[in-house]
């Protein structure tokens, strides 16, 4: 398969790939500007490094991860920093990673710049807006709570 | 000062609802600070939410000072009502910043891949055990938009 741009993955768990996803998804490298993540499974690291795989990425949508440090997390092998990426469209919802992996992804990336930003429940969601400062033209913001006690028509 | 609290949360890979577990989650601030988004153009932000917490988005027009932001869009859910009052808090908060107003209705993407989530496990654990044995390969699992025309005919 070759000049795939878009990726979207259902239950990825990063803890399967032996030798690292490099292996399986390497290839992909050179052309893939989108990924979606729905529940992936792994360490903050492990996402780290299979969004870096793909230096030309411009959209990241995750869902549903909840990615804790492990107790002592082997640092990766020495990356070259990416520049000139994700300059498209970050959608994070129920994203429970700490502020720590959107620290790690400014310095892999050589920053952020999305021109369009949607979070539901993101802690840390301070510092991405400030990472994109410059580049942020529309935010969809749904406050914590948003969708409680409102009564709503069942569904016909 | 981090705050936390309890939320429910199911477990949707860990069984029927005897196996639920609690987890701690972070308290997510309600007031954000968009001063230094200079080339913000549109916020969007959830209808009946606004309609409720008018001066939590008023605060955070507030805070707003790009000078090309023109725009608030609300969401509103399939089977959500446009509150009776919302013009009057939509003027109210027209008089902190100048902005259009754009209703973004909005399918429930969330439910369809919950559902399309639960049944690729379900696919999953029956092949494990042998359910499907007889195919070459497991069941395909995969997911279609349908209208509710389509749905009142199966």
């Amino acid at each position: 398969m070759v000049n795939l741009q878009e990726l979207a993955i259902g239950d990825i768990n990063f803890y399967q790939f032996r030798g690292g996803p490099g292996k399986y998804f390497g290839h992909f490298s050179p052309t893939l500007r989108s990924i979606t993540l729905s529940w992936p499974r792994g360490t903050r690291r492990q996402l780290l490094d299979f969004l870096t795989l793909f230096p030309k990425l411009e959209n990241i949508k995750v869902s549903h991860y909840h990615g804790r440090p492990p107790a002592h997390e082997e640092p990766s092998t020495r990356r070259n920093a990416i520049r000139g990426g994700l300059r498209g469209q970050l959608v994070l919802t129920n994203f429970g990673a700490s502020v720590g992996l959107f620290e790690d992804i400014i310095v892999a990336f050589g920053g952020m710049r999305f021109s369009s930003v949607e979070l539901e429940y993101v802690p840390g969601m301070q510092l991405l807006l400030e990472a994109c400062a410059n580049t942020l033209q529309t935010l969809r913001w749904y406050p914590d709570g948003a969708f409680q006690n409102y009564k709503i028509d069942p569904v016909l | 000062m981090v705050r936390f609290k309890i939320i429910r949360l199911i477990q949707f890979s860990k069984g029927p609802p005897h196996a639920w577990t609690e987890r701690v989650l972070p308290v997510i601030p309600k007031h954000i600070n968009l001063s230094g988004n200079i080339a913000l153009r549109s916020l969007e932000v959830p209808g009946l939410y606004l309609f409720h917490n008018a001066e939590i988005i008023e605060d955070l027009l507030a805070t707003i000072t790009s000078l090309v932001f023109s725009e608030m869009v609300l969401i509103f859910s399939e089977g959500v009502h446009l509150p009776p009052r919302l013009g009057e808090v939509l003027r109210g908060l027209h008089g902190i910043k100048d902005f259009g107003v754009a209703f973004c209705l909005e399918t429930l993407e969330e439910l369809r891949v919950l559902h399309l989530h639960r049944l690729t496990l379900e696919t999953r654990e029956a092949a494990a055990g042998g359910a499907f044995d007889f195919l070459p390969h497991p069941p395909l699992v995969f997911s279609r938009t349908v209208t509710r025309y389509d749905r009142a005919h199966r």
